[in-house]
């Protein structure tokens, strides 16, 4: 921010208004041009069905990235929770194969991403350890845990829960949409509505100011990192029911674009910065560009090329939308 | 003719940002040879025709001539290439890198492609020696030197750019008083060897010891410019103001000697953090301005956030109202501590709204579970207009104040539930004279109020403004307590300097 | 010296009984010792893709209890399915003696100099599964594999005939870049070739990834109203798309194959999940390996002139048993019955 007064626009006419409101939603119309041009180039993406389809694909990044909207606005960042939701959907597959009883299994596999969390809440509040190295360390470890609990091999014993959650359905809508949308809806509720919430964007703004302002940011951020864990504990739980099966790297792919979707729809990784709403955004455009592109015919070997290329415009667009800050 | 022209000339400039006029109808120029002052309360525009001059604001109304030739700077890399460089506030130096390479940042001399470090070492050092600092070792990471080397280092780097105009944005409020004396010096021998200077400041007395000339401004216009030799403080005060204003060389101090504990809110006891304080006893009492004294790093400031609670103390002990303090700030707040930072950078959240600045602290008093914005807003609003922030207006983001009105956020925000120890760290620091009279105000007020102040301060004025009694802090110990007594602003620093030279 | 003979022998005779899937219970077996005269373990390093991997996972089961029976020492370097991780691992295995190693690279090519160095020190170094480097610009001592090209073949063979020879097929590639994903691929194409009543609707890879398999054929089942077939280059993203395509309710329309023939599979085969699937025996290759290996420590064989440069590790078609029913068995394929329950018998038993 400029030190300068700021433009107070005494007579900017509507246009004005619209343009200067419209920046903070350059998401939103990125969001947009991608669902004209896969509607235009394609007969069938646009359909309810397909609409469905879309949702119920990020339904787990929309679970993850709950979380991840979390870490990220207290300036931290974890790098695990892809790792966790594997070794999640592993442990209530394992304990599932094992006889516990229902829904122990789905309890020990939350409670064991939650410990794994809190561990990287301490090593980043209390020891001082940048949280990119201390999640970065517990992605191998909750990627080992995965391996040596599986010994390699697929489980395809699951808690019944699981299958619900993951692959049922309920008048006609999938639980695991029903399920990314509560998620996020609590998500919302607490950092909007919750003295907890406003803790989290204020430490994320300024942690010093916050911690002077007699706010225990070290308490927040271990909360954080716990809520990041549960959440992809969470996504992990249902995700295997979605697959029909736990492997030991089966959501380990998601990471990027879990982190990827939460920054795209304009939540800062310095912090202080977005929001659920946004995370929301950035889901639907990763999920519209990874539907759309299926639904179109492109060269294979292009394929990856082109996500790349219009995920970058997307970001130009966000960009330019939102303006350069003036300095 | 060469000394008559003017190195740069601003001709009728004017500046609007949106609604708001920032400058209007400027004339200024600066020969060479010569230090040209410019003071002026914050927002009266300094800033502004600052950026201007150094390129950064290229689009405003009026003409800019160099050595009489119009010109149109378009960014600061072209000012440079002209000859204008600007030494910010805010130093752009890397002090994890050697002096050599911060002179020579980003213009290392070359050989073959890569970086001539013995022609670096031995430039850097050649120009130091010209500025009369060949004691500073170049090969040196800058960081093992005191501010006013690294500001030192700005400077030299704009003299190796070839600047023939330097623009000193605040050069000396980080520095202590013999490297303020040190770089006075140094600018002034920079003027004889012919280069031109901008000084802006706040600090008038080095403003009419070290210019030629003085340009005030006020509310965005030139009040006056003179000749820095026939002006007076007094004079520069009433110009900047518009209107006379007390002004504090001495002042007899009411208080009466620490010596009766019992009606002490705040008790401080043989607490000590190694090298930083040591075995640090004092007592505050409701209703008392007590001041705390010292150079910079002398250990005030951070006595200061160990009452807060933000760092724990090695031993010793803080009472309040006889009962011990534990070391958290979430505590000291709930018992009714107040604190405020000697930066106002790491105390506000300067992108979020004013009122959820205020309401931080108090949220689960103001609202309890659910924040409450429209209560929070009014808790707010209540508390800025009773400190007089302009505009009062508790939406508006904390960035969009002047800094004298920052600050006075960060202090309105302790008046939510009134404290009964308010810890406030240099509150008026670079702020100017009209809006200082005002936070002094808010302080006596809350001290009429029972509200025992802790006035922590480098700068004596801010000291003699206000305070009761006056303790003074040397290399981490208090050296000294005046009450009762006339007090000038020479026995203070003498108080300090003098006995930090004993304990060197 | 007689002694080392004797258990020479019966070592030989036994693993040619176990390879034609008799049990070899480690009750019959001595311990090996190495021929170098001194009273010792062989010992052996091995590596493969990843232990991630099923099938990976399986190799390395097969390995130590092989090892285990014979008396050689295993050692394993994990390639954490990472060409960077398993250079470093194969880069620690080469400062070190063996009697010989076993290894399955991630990527032709990637381990050349290690691999060179082993070599250089006369440690016999048999590739597994994907080739080490193009052939003749490395003296392994031989290489052991399954046939890609064959596997798919005969998977995209059985998935026509059970359409009748037309329809709208899929094929769901592993990664690009796999050379086993070329072969598959090839293999698809030879048969599909010969067939004009077949469309082929999509290629599009998943890189063996289970959680994109199900976002691809989401995707797929949105855009494409009816699907005939889907050939998968692995058994894992067959069972994840056919989860995605029951709760469709399309598992009827769609026919699927895979490949690999690890034990999940094979049940989906009998429970008629999944219509073929080829056995690519992990288990095979990894013996194979440390029988070639103990040939070559022991008996000193040769490259090229005792052992040749390519062993084929075959494994069955796994297509569910005939519904004919007749008096004479063995004029049906798989007498009937199919592959399906022996295989599960012997790769619980780390035969094939």
């Amino acid at each position: 921010m400029a030190n300068e007064p700021h433009d107070s626009p005494k007579t900017p006419g509507r246009w004005r208004a619209f343009l200067a409101r419209s920046r903070e939603f350059a998401p939103v119309w990125t969001l947009l041009a991608l669902v004209l041009f896969f509607s235009v180039y394609s007969d069938s993406f646009l359909s309810l069905e397909n609409a469905g389809n879309i949702l119920n694909q990020v339904a787990l990044l929309a679970i993850m990235g709950t979380g991840i909207t979390f870490v990220l606005l207290t300036a931290q960042i974890d790098l695990s929770v892809s790792y966790m939701a594997t070794f999640a959907g592993v442990v209530a597959a394992y304990y599932t194969a094992a006889h516990l009883p229902q829904p122990w299994p789905i309890v020990a596999a939350l409670l064991a991403a939650g410990a794994l969390g809190w561990i990287n809440g301490v090593g980043t509040a209390r020891l001082g350890i940048p949280s990119f190295m201390v999640t970065l360390a517990m992605s191998l470890i909750a990627s080992g845990l995965s391996l040596y609990l599986t010994r390699g091999r697929i489980l395809f014993d699951l808690p019944p829960l699981s299958e619900t959650l993951g692959s049922g359905r309920i008048f006609g809508v999938k639980w695991l949409v029903i399920v990314a949308a509560l998620t996020l809806l609590i998500g919302h509720l607490v950092l909007k509505y919750t003295r907890f919430g406003r803790y989290v964007y204020m430490t994320g703004a300024n942690p010093k100011a916050a911690e002077l302002a007699g706010v225990n940011t070290r308490g927040v951020i271990t909360a954080v990192m716990v809520i990041g864990a549960l959440t992809a504990g969470l996504a992990g739980v249902v995700g295997i029911g979605r697959l029909g099966s736990a492997t030991p790297t089966a959501f380990d792919g998601m990471l990027i674009d879990a982190i990827g979707a939460v920054v795209l729809g304009g939540t800062s990784l310095f912090g202080g910065v977005g929001g659920i709403p946004q995370t929301i955004v950035g889901l639907l455009i990763l999920g519209v560009l990874r539907n759309g592109l299926d639904q179109v015919s492109v060269d294979i070997y292009m394929k990856t090329l082109i996500t790349g290329i219009i995920l970058l415009a997307a970001l130009v667009f966000n960009i330019l939308f939102a303006g350069r800050k003036e300095n | 003719m060469e000394t008559t022209t003017p190195l740069i000339e601003l001709q009728n400039v004017a500046k609007r940002f949106g609604g708001i006029q920032a400058l209007s109808g400027i004339d200024f120029d600066v020969r060479k040879g010569e230090v040209h002052a410019l003071v002026g309360e914050n927002g009266a525009g300094k800033s502004t025709m600052m950026k201007i001059l150094a390129g950064v604001i290229p689009e405003y109304e009026g003409k800019m001539l160099w050595r009489g030739k119009n010109v149109r700077l378009k960014n600061p890399r072209h000012a440079l290439g002209l000859g204008i460089a600007m030494i910010h506030q805010e130093l752009s130096v890397m002090p994890e890198l050697t002096v050599a390479e911060n002179i020579f940042l980003g213009r290392q001399p070359l050989r073959g492609g890569v970086v001539d470090w013995p022609r670096m070492f031995r430039e850097a050092a050649k120009i130091l020696a010209e500025l009369g600092f060949d004691h500073i070792n170049v090969r040196d990471n800058l960081e093992r030197y005191p501010l006013g080397v690294h500001q030192l280092a700005e400077i030299a780097r704009a003299l190796t750019s070839g600047a023939e105009l330097i623009i000193m944005d605040e050069p000396t409020s980080a520095l202590s008083p013999m490297e303020t004396r040190r770089l006075l010096e140094l600018t002034r021998n920079l003027a004889r060897a012919g280069k031109a200077i901008v000084y802006i400041s706040h600090f008038l007395e080095e403003v009419t010891w070290v210019a030629d000339r003085v340009t005030v401004l006020r509310d965005g216009g030139k009040v006056a410019t003179l000749d820095a030799a026939a002006s007076n403080k007094q004079e520069l005060v009433r110009l900047m103001l518009g209107k006379e204003a007390a002004f504090f060389e001495e002042s007899k101090l009411p208080g009466a000697a620490s010596k009766n504990r019992e009606t002490a809110v705040l008790s401080v006891e043989n607490l000590t953090r190694p090298r930083v304080f040591e075995d640090v006893s004092f007592s505050l009492r409701s209703g008392e301005i007590l001041g705390l004294y010292g150079l910079i790093g002398s250990g005030h400031f951070e006595l200061g956030e160990a009452i807060y609670g933000l760092v724990r103390p090695a031993s010793g002990r803080i009472l309040l109202e006889g009962r011990p303090l534990p070391a958290a700030p979430r505590r000291a707040i709930d018992r009714g501590v107040a604190y405020v930072p000697p930066s106002r950078r790491t105390g506000l959240f300067l992108e979020k709204p004013i009122y959820q600045n205020v309401s931080l602290p108090w949220l689960a008093r103001i609202s309890g579970f659910v924040p409450r914005t429209p209560r929070e807003i009014q808790a707010a609003r209540a508390v800025i207009e009773r400190v007089g922030v302009r505009p009062p207006d508790p939406e508006k983001e904390v960035a969009f104040l002047s800094g004298g009105n920052q600050q006075k956020v960060a202090i309105a925000r302790w008046l939510v539930e009134p404290p009964k120890v308010f810890v406030v760290s240099e509150p008026t620091r670079g702020m100017d004279v009209g809006a200082k009279e005002e936070v002094m105000k808010i302080l006596r007020e809350l001290s009429q109020n029972g509200v025992g102040v802790l006035l922590i301060s480098s700068e004596p004025e801010t000291l003699l403004a206000a305070s009761e009694r006056i303790l003074v802090m040397a290399k981490g110990r208090i050296v000294r307590e005046f009450a009762g007594e006339t007090v000038t602003k020479e026995q203070l620093l003498h108080a300090a300097a003098g006995e930090l030279a004993e304990a060197r | 010296m007689g002694k080392p003979d004797l258990s020479r022998r019966k070592f030989m005779i036994q693993s040619a009984l176990a390879s034609m899937g008799i049990m070899a219970g480690p009750a019959f077996l001595q311990t090996v010792r190495a021929a170098d005269g001194k009273n010792r373990p062989l010992k052996a390093a091995f590596s493969n893709a990843g232990l991630q991997a099923t099938w990976c996972a399986q190799g390395k089961d097969t390995v130590e209890q092989w090892g285990e029976w014979l008396g050689v020492e295993i050692h394993w370097y994990d390639g954490q399915l990472d060409v960077a991780k398993q250079r470093a691992a194969v880069d620690a295995m080469a400062a070190k003696d063996w009697d010989f190693v076993a290894i399955q690279s991630l990527s032709i090519g990637s381990l050349v100099e290690p691999v060179q160095k082993m070599i250089n020190k006369g440690i016999p170094v048999i590739a597994m599964d994907t080739m080490l480097a193009p052939w003749g610009k490395i003296k392994q001592h031989t290489f052991i594999a399954p046939d890609n090209v064959w596997m798919a073949e005969q998977v995209t063979q059985a998935l026509v005939d059970a359409i009748g020879g037309k329809g709208k097929v899929v094929m769901t590639q592993g990664s690009l870049g796999h050379t086993g994903a070329q072969g598959r691929a090839q293999g698809f194409y030879n048969v599909i070739k010969r067939y004009p009543g077949i469309e082929v609707i999509d290629e599009s890879p998943a890189d063996w990834d289970v959680a994109k398999v199900a976002q691809l054929w989401e995707n797929l089942l949105n855009r494409y109203k009816k699907i005939d077939a889907a050939f998968f280059h692995n058994d894992d993203m067959a069972l994840a798309a056919y989860h995605v395509i029951k709760s469709a309710g399309r598992e009827n329309e769609i026919v699927l194959g895979g490949i690999d023939g690890m034990p999940p599979a094979v049940q989906a085969v009998l429970d008629g999940k999944l219509h073929a699937t080829a056995r690519n025996s992990s288990a095979r290759i990894h013996w194979g390996a440390l029988v070639a290996g103990y040939y070559a420590a022991v008996r000193k064989e040769k490259p090229g002139k005792d052992i040749p440069e390519f062993v084929l590790a075959d494994g069955p078609a796994i297509l569910p048993p005939s519904k004919e029913k007749t008096d004479k068995p063995w004029l049906l394929k798989g007498y009937g019955i199919g592959a399906g329950p022996g295989l599960l018998w012997q790769e619980k038993h780390y035969l094939a």
